[in-house]
Order: C-alpha cells, then sequence, then structure tokens
C-alpha cells in the first residue's frame, strides 16, 4: 500500500531480466547500480529526464558506479536491463509533491533573470547551492544547469566542492561554460573533455584549479586563495563572453555543518568572490535561518540584493556509502586516462628519470615543497599545472592544471618512474603537483 | 474521357457514399479494393480525404475507420498520401462529431503512434511529426474547453469610436476591392446557421491554422476544398445563391433608400454585401452553403415582396435537417461574463464542437486588446426574438471573434424565424459586418506574433517573487512545455530539442551533421587511437567560446585533407598532428633544420606542427617543402604558401587561419 508522495515500492535487488516499467507524470525511477555491473535505460515512450538532462527517444543509456533516478513530468515507460543494488519507483500523487516542483519554479525564475539580463547586457543570476551532506546538491545544479541549456543559455557551472570533480578529477575546484545538451551517461554526470578524437556528445572544456584536500576546510586559506583565482578567470569569461554573462553563474558549493562556523566564513567568501546573488539552501530549514539571516539583508558587489530560498531535498537523496563514492571517484580516474565504453583512450606509459621531473609535495597550509619521487607515490595522481618548472610554487600553487599523470611504479634503484600519461611527450617540463587526496585505490595499470 | 484512375476513384467515391456504419465487411471491402489498385492509390486517397471532409457527421466515423485500415493494411503508399493532409481530415471531422465519436478518434490517433500491432515493422503508422500536430490540438482543444478564468478580458479603451453614420451603399461597394483578397480568411469565423451549426464545421478554420503553426506543412493543397467540390456537384447551387442574395440585396437597397437613416437597414446591405462577396471568392464547402442558404431564403421570405419571397421559397427549400440549436453548455455559465461571451455564443451558435476550431484564436483574442468597436456596448441591443438571443443579451459584452453571420443574426439579418423581421430592429446597427476582414487580418497576426512571442516573452503574472513560498506552488504549465514541447522536437540521437521553424530546422540539419561528421571520425579514430588533450590555459580559455554543433567541423590533418575542396584546402593552415615520438618521424625539419614545435590547434583539437606536411614518412615545412619542389619542379609555387612562398620565409607560424594558437615551447 502506497500513500500518494510517499509511496515507495519496497526496496528490492532485483535480477538482470529486462523489464518495462510505466511512470506517470511528476514520478520517479530511483536507482543505484550494482558493482561491478551496468543498467541499461532506454525510454521507449513519453518523455523523462536524468537530473535534467532529457533522454532521446528509444536510446539505450548505460548506467555504473552511481545512485541517480529518472524523472518524467509527461509520464513515461521505461525499458530497463540490468541488476540494481535498489531500485524503487515513487509515485506522487502531484507535480507539487515531486521537490522537483520547486526547481521547475526556480529555474522559471532564474530564466526570467536571465532574460532580462539579456536585454539590459547585464549579468545574468549568480546561484549557489549549498545544504548538509548528501541531500543532492550537486544534482540540483546539474538540473538548474541542464534547465538552462535546454533554454539556450550557456550557464558557467562552478564546482567549489573539492569532494567530487565537475568534468575532471575530484580534489580539484572547476568552472565550465555549458552550452549544448549534457551526457546523462557521463562517469561525472557531467560531460568530458576534448579528446583527440570526435565525441558523441559535445565536449566541455573546464577550468581546473587544484586543491588537493577532501574538505574546504581542511586548507581553508589555500581554498580561498583558489576561490579567488576560479573567480576571476570566471568573470573574466564573462566580461568577454555576453552570451555566458546573460546566462550567469550556478555554482555547486561545499557541504554545510550544523554548527561549523569555519563552513559559514568559506561560504560567505565565495558568495562575495562570485557576487552570488540567489543562494539556494537544500533540506534544512534550519541552514536556512541562518543564512538568510546573515545574507537576507547584504547586497553584491553591485547592489542587488541577495536572495536566500529553501528547497527540500528529494526523498531518493541520501547517503551514498563510502564504497559507491568510492568506486565513483576511481571510475572518473579511470575514464580520465582510458575513455569509457563508447569511447576508449589509449594513454602513454612512459619511463623517466627522477631527475627530470620537478615534482611539488603539497604540504600544510597549502605550501609546495619539491619532493624527489618515492615508491610512496606509486598509485597516486598528480597533477600536471599550467606553469614553468622555474616559478615559483606560490606561482605554481595557483597555475591552472594542465592534466593529471598516474605513478604506475617507482624504481627507486634505478631512479626510474613508470608514469602514465593522457599525452605523449616529455613530463619534466612542466612541475607537477601531489596532494593529499583523493588517495590511490587502485592500480590502473594493474 | 475519364481515366482509369478518375474511374477507379468514382467508384471508390460511391462505394464511401454507401458507408454509413462500421460493419466490418464494408470496410474491409474498401481496404481490400485499395490494396488491389495501388497504382490509383493517388486517387484512391484523395477521393478517400475528400469524403471524409464533406460527408455527414455521423458518417465520418467509418470514413476514418477506412482511412485507418488502408494505413495499417496496405501501409505506403497511403500512408504517404494520406499522411500529407491527415492534420486536417482528422481535425475537421473531429470538430464536427458528437463526443462519443471524439473518443473513438482520440483512440484510433493513439494507435497512430505505435506500430501496427502484430506486424514486424517498430516505425509506427503514421510519423510522430504528423500524429503530434493534432495531438497537440486536441490538448489545445480540451484546454480550451475548461472554464476559461485564466483569459480575463481586457479594457477595451484602446478601440476605434463605433462609426454610427449610415454608409451610403455606392461608397461600401467602392470601399471593398482592396478587402475582397481578406474575405476568405473570415470564414474561420463562418458560421452556419445555427439549426445545422451542431454538425458542420468549418472546414477552413484548421488548415489556416496548421499554416501557421506548422510551417512544414505549408505544402498542404488547401484549396483542394473548392476544386473537388464543384457547386453542381451536390446540391446547393452557388450561382442560384449569389442571385438570391442579389435580389435581397436590390431590396434592401430599395428599403435604405426609402429610410437612408435606418442604421439597422445600412448594416443589413453591408453585411448581405459581405455575403455575397463570401461566396464568390470562396469555395465554401457544401454544408455551408446550404446553411447560408436556408438562411438567405428565410430571410428573403421575410425582405422580398410576398409573391416573389413564395417564389424563392419554394425554389429553396431547407433540407429537411434542420435540428434544433444545441442548448449552450452548462460550463459557461460558471465562467466570468466576459470570458462566458466568447464560449456561450459559440457553443450556441456552433455547437461545442466550434469550441475546438477557434480555441487559438480565442484565446488570442482574449489576451489582446481588441483594436475593434464593441457595438454592443455603445449601441442599444435591438430586440430579437431568436432563441439565441437570451444569452446574448443577458451578457451585454460582445466579442469580436463572432462571425459576419453571427453579426448578421444580431443585426435581425438572419434568423431561422421569420419573427425577427429585421425592420423591427430599432436604432443603430450594432453590427459594421465590413470590418470583419480587418478582424480576421488582425487576428490572424495576432496569432502568429502570440506563437511566436510565446517563447521569450515573459506572460505578465509569471513574474512571482523570488522565495521559498513561491517556489512550492505548482509549477506553470509553460514552465514544463518551455523545457519540451516548446523546443520542438528531440533529436533522436540525444535528445536535444528543436524548434521546428526554419531556423530551428537549419540548426537541426548542422545538428544532424554534425552526429554525421562524429560518426564518421568516430571510425577513423578508432583506428588511430585516441587520447586526452591537455585541459586549456586560463588564457585560451577566457578567448574560447563554445561551438553548437560547429565543433569538429573544419577538419583535421593533411591525411584525410584530401576529401575537402581544394580551394578550402589551399586557405586553411598547413599542418600535421604531431606525431609521437617514438613514431620514427623527423622532428627537426631536413631542409632548415629548425625543430618542428608542438603547438595546440584549436580547429584540429589537438597538438599539431604547424606548417608542416608529411612527404614520404618525413616531415617537412610546408613553405620550405613548397619552396624545393618549386626549384626543382620549376613551377608556380602551390597557392597554399602565399607570400610567406615567395618571400622564401619558412614558417607561416601564428599568424594563419586560427588565432587559438598556443607555442608550448619545449615539448617534443
Amino acid at each position: 500500500m502506497s500513500i500518494p508522495g510517499l509511496g515507495q515500492i519496497p526496496s528490492q535487488t532485483t535480477t538482470a531480466s529486462a523489464r518495462t516499467i510505466t511512470l506517470r507524470p511528476a514520478w520517479e525511477y530511483r536507482f543505484e547500480t550494482e558493482s561491478g555491473t551496468t543498467l541499461t535505460i532506454k525510454l521507449n515512450n513519453g518523455v523523462a529526464e536524468k537530473d535534467g538532462i532529457e533522454l532521446a527517444p528509444r536510446t539505450p543509456y548505460t548506467f555504473a558506479n552511481i545512485k541517480s533516478k529518472i524523472t518524467t513530468w509527461h509520464g513515461c515507460e521505461l525499458d530497463i536491463e540490468g541488476a540494481t543494488a535498489s531500485e524503487s519507483v515513487a509515485e506522487y500523487a502531484t507535480l507539487v509533491d515531486n521537490p522537483g516542483n520547486a526547481l521547475l519554479n526556480l529555474h522559471a525564475r532564474l530564466s526570467e533573470m536571465r532574460d532580462s539580463a539579456a536585454r539590459e547586457r547585464k549579468h545574468g543570476p549568480r546561484v549557489l547551492i549549498t545544504g548538509p551532506a548528501d541531500v543532492g546538491k550537486t544534482t540540483v545544479t546539474r538540473t538548474l544547469a541542464s534547465y538552462a541549456t535546454k533554454q539556450g543559455s550557456q550557464p558557467l557551472v562552478v564546482n567549489c566542492d573539492p569532494e567530487e570533480g565537475i568534468l575532471t578529477l575530484p580534489g580539484t575546484l572547476s568552472a565550465a561554460v555549458f552550452a549544448t545538451v549534457m551526457d546523462p551517461e557521463a562517469t561525472d554526470g557531467w560531460g568530458s573533455t576534448p579528446t583527440s578524437g570526435p565525441s558523441s556528445v559535445p565536449v566541455k572544456l573546464p577550468i581546473v584549479q587544484y586543491y588537493g584536500q577532501r574538505n574546504a576546510e581542511d586548507e581553508p586559506q589555500f581554498y580561498r586563495e583558489l576561490v579567488a583565482r576560479l573567480a576571476d578567470t570566471v568573470s573574466g569569461r564573462m566580461q568577454e563572453d555576453a552570451d555566458v554573462k546573460a546566462s550567469g553563474v550556478i555554482i555547486d558549493s561545499i557541504d554545510l555543518v550544523a554548527k561549523g562556523d569555519e563552513g559559514y566564513d568559506i561560504l560567505a567568501h565565495i558568495v562575495d568572490e562570485f557576487s552570488v546573488n540567489v543562494i539556494v539552501v537544500l533540506g534544512s530549514a534550519e541552514m536556512n535561518c541562518t543564512l538568510a539571516k546573515r545574507f537576507g539583508t547584504q547586497q553584491t558587489s553591485v547592489g542587488e540584493p541577495i536572495h536566500v530560498v529553501s528547497l527540500d531535498k528529494s526523498e531518493g537523496a541520501g547517503p551514498r556509502s563510502n564504497m559507491l563514492m568510492e568506486r565513483n571517484r576511481e571510475a572518473v580516474i579511470k575514464e580520465y586516462f582510458f575513455g569509457d565504453a563508447r569511447r576508449t583512450l589509449s594513454p602513454q606509459i612512459q619511463q623517466v628519470d627522477f631527475g627530470s621531473l620537478v615534482i611539488y609535495k603539497l604540504q600544510d597550509g597549502g605550501r609546495l615543497v619539491r619532493e624527489q619521487p618515492s615508491s610512496v607515490m606509486q598509485h597516486w595522481t598528480l597533477a600536471i599545472m599550467h606553469a614553468s618548472t622555474r616559478d615559483t610554487p606560490e606561482t605554481i600553487r595557483a597555475a591552472g592544471v594542465m592534466g593529471y599523470v598516474y605513478v604506475s611504479d617507482v624504481d627507486e634503484e634505478r631512479r626510474k618512474v613508470k608514469m602514465l600519461a593522457p599525452v605523449s611527450g616529455r613530463l619534466g617540463d612542466r612541475p607537477m603537483v601531489w596532494g593529499r587526496w583523493p588517495e590511490p585505490y587502485i592500480n590502473l595499470l594493474g | 474521357m475519364p481515366t482509369e484512375a478518375e474511374e477507379v476513384a468514382e467508384d471508390y467515391r460511391l462505394a464511401l457514399e454507401d458507408l454509413s456504419t462500421n460493419a466490418r465487411f464494408e470496410i474491409s471491402n474498401l481496404t481490400v479494393i485499395a490494396r488491389e489498385n495501388t497504382e490509383h492509390a493517388l486517387a484512391i486517397a484523395q477521393t478517400l480525404e475528400q469524403h471524409i471532409l464533406k460527408t455527414a457527421p455521423n458518417k465520418k466515423l467509418p470514413a476514418l475507420y477506412v482511412l485507418d485500415s488502408i494505413v495499417k493494411n496496405v501501409g505506403t503508399p497511403y500512408t504517404l498520401y494520406l499522411g500529407r493532409n491527415l492534420f486536417k481530415t482528422f481535425m475537421e471531422s473531429y470538430t464536427v462529431v458528437d463526443n462519443p465519436t471524439r473518443r473513438r478518434l482520440e483512440e484510433m490517433l493513439k494507435t497512430w503512434t505505435q506500430p501496427v500491432a502484430g506486424s514486424l515493422d517498430t516505425r509506427p503508422v503514421f510519423s510522430p511529426d504528423l500524429v503530434r500536430p493534432i495531438e497537440n490540438a486536441l490538448m489545445k482543444a480540451k484546454a480550451a474547453m475548461m472554464p476559461q478564468t485564466q483569459l480575463p478580458g481586457r479594457p477595451r479603451s484602446a478601440m476605434p469610436p463605433f462609426r454610427n453614420t449610415p454608409t451610403p451603399p455606392g461608397a461600401r461597394n467602392g470601399g471593398t476591392p482592396t478587402q475582397h483578397h481578406q474575405a476568405p480568411q473570415q470564414f474561420p469565423y463562418g458560421v452556419p446557421p445555427t439549426g445545422q451549426a451542431h454538425h458542420y464545421g468549418q472546414p477552413n478554420a484548421y488548415p489556416q491554422q496548421n499554416a501557421q503553426v506548422y510551417p512544414y506543412q505549408q505544402g498542404m493543397p488547401y484549396g483542394q476544398n473548392g476544386t473537388h467540390m464543384p457547386p453542381t456537384q451536390a446540391g446547393v447551387d452557388v450561382e442560384a445563391l449569389s442571385k438570391n442574395i442579389a435580389d435581397l440585396i436590390a431590396a434592401t437597397r430599395l428599403e435604405a433608400a426609402q429610410k437612408p437613416y435606418d442604421g439597422g437597414v445600412t448594416a443589413r446591405l453591408n453585411a448581405l454585401l459581405d455575403l455575397q462577396r463570401i461566396i464568390q471568392s470562396t469555395a465554401l464547402p457544401q454544408d455551408q452553403l446550404a446553411a447560408i442558404k436556408n438562411q438567405v431564403t428565410d430571410l428573403a421570405a421575410v425582405t422580398l415582396r410576398p409573391a416573389s419571397a413564395q417564389n424563392h421559397a419554394s425554389a429553396y427549400a431547407p433540407p429537411a435537417q434542420v435540428h434544433q440549436p444545441a442548448p449552450p453548455v452548462p460550463a459557461s455559465s460558471v465562467a466570468p461574463p466576459q470570458a462566458a461571451q466568447g464560449t456561450l455564443s459559440l457553443d450556441t451558435l456552433l455547437g461545442p464542437g466550434a469550441l475546438a476550431t477557434l480555441m487559438a484564436r480565442q484565446s488570442s483574442q482574449s489576451s489582446t486588446p481588441n483594436p475593434l468597436t464593441n457595438p454592443a456596448t455603445k449601441s442599444p441591443q435591438p430586440p430579437i426574438a431568436t432563441p439565441y438571443a437570451a444569452p446574448q443579451s443577458a451578457v451585454p459584452e460582445q466579442k469580436p471573434g463572432l462571425s459576419l453571420l453571427d453579426q448578421l443574426r444580431q443585426a435581425g439579418i438572419l434568423s431561422s424565424t421569420p419573427q425577427a423581421n429585421p425592420s423591427s430592429a430599432p436604432g443603430p446597427s450594432p453590427a459594421t459586418p465590413t470590418q470583419m476582414p480587418a478582424i480576421s487580418a488582425s487576428l490572424a497576426s495576432i496569432l502568429a506574433a502570440q506563437k511566436a512571442g510565446g517563447l521569450s516573452a515573459p506572460q505578465p503574472g509569471s513574474h512571482r517573487g523570488l522565495d521559498t513560498a513561491s517556489l512550492k506552488q505548482p509549477a506553470r504549465p509553460d514552465t514544463i512545455s518551455l523545457l519540451f514541447e516548446r523546443q520542438g522536437a528531440p533529436c533522436t540521437q540525444c535528445g536535444r530539442r528543436f524548434q521546428t521553424d526554419a531556423e530551428g530546422r537549419k540548426k537541426k540539419t548542422a545538428h544532424m551533421d554534425w552526429h554525421f561528421r562524429v560518426h564518421q571520425r568516430a571510425n577513423e579514430a578508432e583506428k588511430r587511437g585516441t587520447h586526452r588533450s591537455w585541459y586549456l590555459d586560463a588564457q585560451d580559455w577566457l578567448k574560447n567560446r563554445e561551438e553548437i554543433d560547429t565543433d569538429n567541423h573544419s577538419t583535421s590533418p593533411s591525411a584525410d585533407a584530401q576529401a575537402t575542396a581544394a580551394a578550402a584546402e589551399a586557405a586553411k593552415p598547413k599542418y600535421i598532428k604531431a606525431p609521437d615520438a617514438n613514431s620514427g618521424i623527423n622532428s627537426v625539419c631536413p631542409i632548415c633544420q629548425d625543430r618542428f614545435e608542438n603547438k595546440w590547434f584549436d580547429q584540429a583539437q589537438d597538438w599539431v606542427w604547424l606548417d608542416a606536411v608529411l612527404v614520404g614518412g618525413r616531415a617537412y615545412h610546408a613553405s620550405c617543402h613548397a619552396e624545393a619542389t618549386r626549384d626543382r619542379e620549376g613551377s608556380a609555387p602551390p597557392p597554399a604558401t602565399g607570400p610567406a612562398g615567395v618571400l622564401g620565409k619558412r614558417k607561416a607560424e601564428t599568424g594563419l587561419a586560427s588565432p587559438k594558437v598556443r607555442s608550448l615551447k619545449t615539448f617534443g
């Protein structure tokens, strides 16, 4: 028996058999993929979306290592094949019962703001999404971004949450303009970056800052510096690109802890740097109050009022197991070097002398210290920076990321490092930074 | 002598005319005939379409079942031929049939979106492009049937004043020719007399709307309506009707001359003149002609002298199937007066079906300031003895969208009962029918503007505050439709939606081309092996602009350059993909002994050596090589090198076509 709006068919581990489910308008199909297997979803009929990214009709989509949902506003029929760790159908009696309804409304308002910004050649809305951990902040960010691109906007999506990368590896802050359809199948849920070959979904070009820690609070000073740096670049892009300027910015920000002042201060810094004028607090009325008190009376640098709105979290959002998160991070790193099922990449394995490498280790306080290769470095992923080896550590840590290498093996006796690089070429003329997170879980070449 | 196709078509027409029930045997018989005569498919399809259009409402369903059966059991080429006018065929039938039949039509429509049951072919019966417009129209029709509380009337302050002066007939005649061509446009609002209105739809309404909303169907031969139904074919004689009207006009003119200050007479005269124009310039379907004829006959009976009225009445006796008018739909009573007015009178006059036909226009009217005179508010309502007068006079506001005939009736000219003697209408006429063309024209443009503007212009009232409470309100339907339906149909490969207008089609073509190129290049790339590119640095990222469906557009290393035209090739920078270090390709130009530099080339999305060519497995600077070969062969330098070649300069460097070139100094 199901109560409208709350009713959920009890979770069950399903067999791999093909099945068809029918969703009525505003219903959701929620699923978490089974470790090591994939789930294929095909939209048979109707209209459906994953995090705001519309599924093409009768095209199979394959998912792995994610916990996600398929939502429909029109009703749809889905063909599903593959085992899931859990799946359920959320039956919302009315549109309003689905938290996605508020997102649609929010999008409509943002869309109006973008329209008027375009007319007046002003900045579009700068939206920041925050809230406690595991309430679906990234999903909301993605949905808003996708809705915006669907209506022809080119929002600049900024990731300020180092725990999950957007278009790049975790442990970074990044930003990218989303001008075309996003990729529902992407490993990180957003899309992929350029390769030497073509891509069936248009690639997105990120600008990446390397943080190398898990939480913003770990190295707050360094984190703020990177945020400021990213904000500079972002506002530079907005100055030069009228489409982006009118479309505004959507920021996926950090988790807030109920009583952590540090988090609020960092958030205030982000709000300030990006001149945020819409703060979306997800899933916590208490935090909404705190933030409304703090920002409700403030104005942005250009004198606009700051709106603080609260959205309910989806019941589908919830703590993801560490294992799932780990598997996903692993998948993202793999995807960077080797590509995914749709596109195989061939990275280069190189033997490099110790002496030809310039490696910095990230130390406390965000300091970079020159480090000799050692076997401790094995299986870590290092960032190659857009800087010169002769630059100071301060310049290097503030520089953008050019790419990553994976340390496969360190032979301390022969002083040789075996490295996996996406592109062939000498590795020694760019400084590399060795962070502290994400830690290596896998042997990519094993 | 009729051709074979004509004979087949004529036989088919006769067979169709005998079809009055949903007898499976007859329908399958007609299907078999269609199957056996596929060489005359076009003629049969046209015959069937015409039959569906003009047959009585109670025979429409069987005829549509025949269509359904043919497309499902025979398929091409019928699907093709019948698909062309599917919207019109379906909607016009839908408009005039009763509700149970509509449900059956809807069920049938649903099956068209699916593959034929039991068939191996997975494609739907009709392509979604054909069916979707119908579904959309039905959806809108249903929405329009709802009480229209969301469409409040606007103040009518902007209207031109009512010209309360009698217009001399001569002046009227002089003024008409310019409006003549607009006469057909009036007919969407043309209302057949009420007795039969319940059954007769307005065949012109949908095709016209169709042409505006679905431009890709513009090729529809709307004109066929008239050409395929010569007046002599089925009963009502246009000639006789015109003459009849002409007689009436003469009589009314006489009356107008006697009572030059009686606005009612003048208005009636003008209305008759308009009616005459419509009849002469528009090929009306038989049912409407019959309806008009009835009215004219009745009118003649009271206007003309008794003797001649007698003649006309006997000559053009109305058909027997005059029905009682449909009662006003109850829904209209709960609607606010202004909104209800349109609903009420249209429903009463036309039967519920007409609402579906008019819905788009109606909504555009009620949300748009009306530039037209609103006669009823300025002049006393004439007492009209018809049963329909009651609801109208109960509501003081007069909708401008009412038809010419409607206004005629209002003016007391047309009526199904002789009691409504026009001479009994005191005071000035509330209607100036000559303004009708202007109404139609403005509505058409309003409609178009509304459709076009609906995408970007935020509706007034949608501007709600950005606060938590307002976000919890139910999302407005147009919020969702702006994200989906109004973005057009999705690309079958990636779900991106494209508008159906000209620009949208152009974009879609570019998009499909892009998909095609990606597929093509994916195959190539597979052989070659691909790798992740480096991220851009801040400088390049700032300059980068998102390219939609144009990325990967320009080519690509010289290996596959032969494919492109030589001229285009000449204008492009020469480069080769930076080879792997261990590929054995020299990294120094054998001619000038300079190293090749790795550069990031956005156009190719790859690291390249600019100004380089591969000749026999060795890399050269293109300009060096061109010069060397020119010296050797004594021929003119290839145009590609341009001034660089002439001046003996080696490298074209960064001054080449792409501005997005970045040097990576020591790589490689």
